[in-house]
């Protein structure tokens, strides 16, 4: 009879320690659950008050109680954008810039990647980590030093200041991407392409660069987005109106043509927003899988 | 197609010294293979003749002209990988016509070449695929076709076989060999696999440590060994060494002592001094079952192996392993007690320290 209570008691005690342990799984999840949907809450609060905003007649801007869906939605605001010349024109400077930063960004970036990845050089982690300490200064400390560059290169006020800044910046992130992407092809393979007569660049362009693809894709997506993003550089390198990309020419009109147009303002950022969310939902796939190359390699 | 001449080879990684000054010629047309054991120097030397690398020491010439220093396009070999290598974002075609592109010939020249490599190699219905959508035979295949269409001096096969399983290994290796007759052009072919060397090459070159322990045609490794190290690795299983001490006895009789009780014959061609410790060796297939003679002794059988066409029966000899090979069927099972007989003319001797075959 003893023998039964001491084996219920174990048993009781187990039952204690198995609780307890599911108690604790519930509460780790229940708490990744709130710091997710809180996180997301905060991320997406201001661009679903953007939008509600953009749908918003100029009196149900101000209504009090405040409407997420306005009553009377209407999608005039968002057509005003497309015929409003300045904001075109800065949608197309910044695309021009965006796609310029790009190909030059990227095309650099492959190159230096390259040579980190194949090249065995003691340097090549102190390289690499120039790369990376670039992206820790302050934009504001670097632009000073780019402005007297571009005074002495005469390149102020023209998109190739925008240019070179921009490839500045998100160079050290391209050849991060890019050198991942890089290391996992088999050197075997170039190898083959070497003893079938090609020369080194030959095998650069016709075997490593199609094989990286999505690496490609990734970093140039990055930097596109980056380059579409940035204002400061607009700013500062663009003294022109017409010149300007979206971000600097945005920030300037709201303090000129939009003072208080708060529908209109709205309307227009969300229209600027679209490009940006087409591109990273269109290449999600193939930005994740370049972001997170390597990260498996055994 | 060209001749090979390598003398005085020599490369070094670091401190360590992967090939030891190796010399070998190869005759225009021949198939030669570079067998041994893994870390023994083979690719590297495939390499080095390749261009891929840089010998430390010694030259390599193709044609009787030096290729020290010479990019792999100024060589004009072509070489199939072990993983074969294919461009990936190429269909077939492409990966076939790529250095044909890369040499900028007439597009009419590319298509035919290729068209013609493909349908030797059973490849026609295959030129618009991609590697990842053909089976290892096929990637072979491609990898083949690769190097053929460039119709080079010198084809390397840096062991082109060992991803592939064991029944398409056997029908390749047939094909590759077939395709040598066909083209005839100086083939240098390394493996592990001392089968694939023996049936497919015209001389075998087997290294260890990164010298050349022998060279010679297949059979000649085979029958005439020149130490234990190339009498064990060629065949499988390789030869019986038995270690024991040399006994001159009356009669101008020699003999091996392995232990107290067992003492083995030694074929009077075979005169080593009295007392010398030597290793008593013999193939499988020269040990018969049943036959019962002054040579023969009894064992224990320890293990029996049938694989169809023959069979391998172990026992111990004075506590050393012993294999024959029997081609009848056998119907010994393991604890069975059976007569083993030697082949007295087969039996090689080698030095105990050295290793070196004595004649």
């Amino acid at each position: 009879m003893s023998e039964i209570s001491g084996l219920k008691k174990t048993n009781q005690v187990g039952n204690r320690a198995i609780d307890v342990a599911r108690l604790n799984r519930l509460l780790a999840k229940g708490m990744l659950y709130f710091v997710a949907v809180g996180s997301v809450v905060i991320l997406l609060s201001p661009i679903v008050w953007m939008l509600s905003t953009a749908i918003k007649t100029p009196s149900d801007v101000f209504a009090y109680p405040p409407m997420l869906i306005p009553e009377k939605p209407t999608f005039d605001n968002l057509a005003a954008q497309f015929s409003n010349g300045k904001v075109l024109r800065f949608m197309f400077n910044s695309a021009w810039v965006g796609v310029l930063t790009a190909i030059v960004s990227c095309g650099s970036a492959a190159g230096v990647a390259y040579a980190l990845s194949r090249y065995k050089l003691i340097a090549n982690q102190y390289i690499l980590l120039f790369f990376m300490s670039a992206m820790a200064f302050p934009l504001p400390m670097m632009m000073i030093s780019m402005y007297s560059i571009f005074v002495d290169l005469s390149l102020l006020n023209t998109y190739w200041s925008l240019v070179l800044g921009h490839t500045i910046v998100t160079m050290p992130v391209a050849v991060w991407i890019l050198k991942n992407f890089f290391d996992q092809i088999p050197i075997e393979i170039e190898e083959a392409a070497f003893v079938d007569g090609a020369s080194r660049f030959q095998i650069f362009i016709h075997v490593v660069l199609p094989m990286t693809r999505p690496g490609l894709a990734a970093s140039a997506i990055y930097v596109f987005i980056t380059s579409w993003n940035e204002m400061l550089f607009g700013l500062t390198f663009i003294s022109d109106s017409e010149m300007r990309p979206l971000p600097s020419g945005i920030s300037a009109m709201f303090l000129s043509d939009f003072q208080g147009d708060w529908q209109n303002l709205m309307a227009m950022a969300t229209v600027v927003s679209i490009p940006v969310m087409l591109i990273f939902f269109l290449f999600q796939k193939s930005f994740l899988k370049g972001v997170t190359a390597g990260a498996l390699k055994g | 197609m060209a001749s090979v001449t390598i003398s005085g080879l020599k490369k070094k990684f670091g401190n360590q010294e992967v090939l030891r000054g190796v010399d070998i010629s190869v005759a225009d047309g021949e198939f030669v293979a570079l067998v041994g054991p893994s870390g023994c120097g083979k690719s590297t030397l495939l390499r080095i003749i390749a261009g891929l690398e840089e010998g430390t020491n010694g030259e390599i010439k193709i044609d009787g002209k030096s290729v020290n220093g010479l990019v792999p396009k100024q060589r004009d070999v072509a070489m199939v990988f072990q993983n074969y290598a294919l461009y990936p974002h190429m269909n077939v075609k492409k990966n076939m016509s790529f250095s044909l592109r890369i040499r900028r010939l007439p597009e009419d020249e590319i298509g035919g070449r290729v068209t013609t490599a493909g349908s030797s190699l059973g490849l026609d219905e295959l030129m618009h695929r991609y590697p990842r959508e053909l089976s290892g035979g096929q990637r072979q295949r491609v990898a083949m076709g690769r190097a053929i269409v460039r119709a080079p001096r010198l084809f390397l096969f840096d062991e082109p076989l060992s991803n592939l399983d064991a029944r398409l290994r056997i029908e390749m290796r047939a094909e590759l060999k077939a395709l040598h007759n066909r083209l005839k052009t100086t083939s240098i072919y390394v493996t592990h696999d001392q089968v694939e060397a023996m049936t497919m090459a015209d001389r075998i070159v087997l290294m260890r440590d990164g010298k050349i322990e022998q060279i010679g045609k297949p059979i000649e490794l085979y029958d005439d060994p020149k130490n234990t190290f190339v009498a064990t690795f060629m065949g499988s299983p390789g030869m019986i060494l038995v270690d024991g001490i040399v006994k001159h006895g009356r009669k101008d009789e020699i003999s091996v002592k392995i232990s107290d009780d067992v003492t083995l014959q030694l074929p009077s061609h075979l005169r080593p001094k009295d007392g010398q410790r030597v290793k008593y060796g013999i193939r499988p297939e020269h040990i018969e079952i049943g036959d019962e003679s002054s040579k023969s002794f009894v064992g224990k059988v320890d293990l029996v192996e049938p694989t169809g066409a023959e069979t391998f029966i172990y026992t111990a000899l004075a506590g050393q392993k012993i294999c024959a090979r029997s081609n009848k069927r056998v119907k010994l099972v393991v604890g069975d007690t059976a007569k083993f007989t030697l082949n007295l003319d087969k039996v090689l001797i080698f030095d105990s320290s050295s290793g070196e075959r004595i004649q």
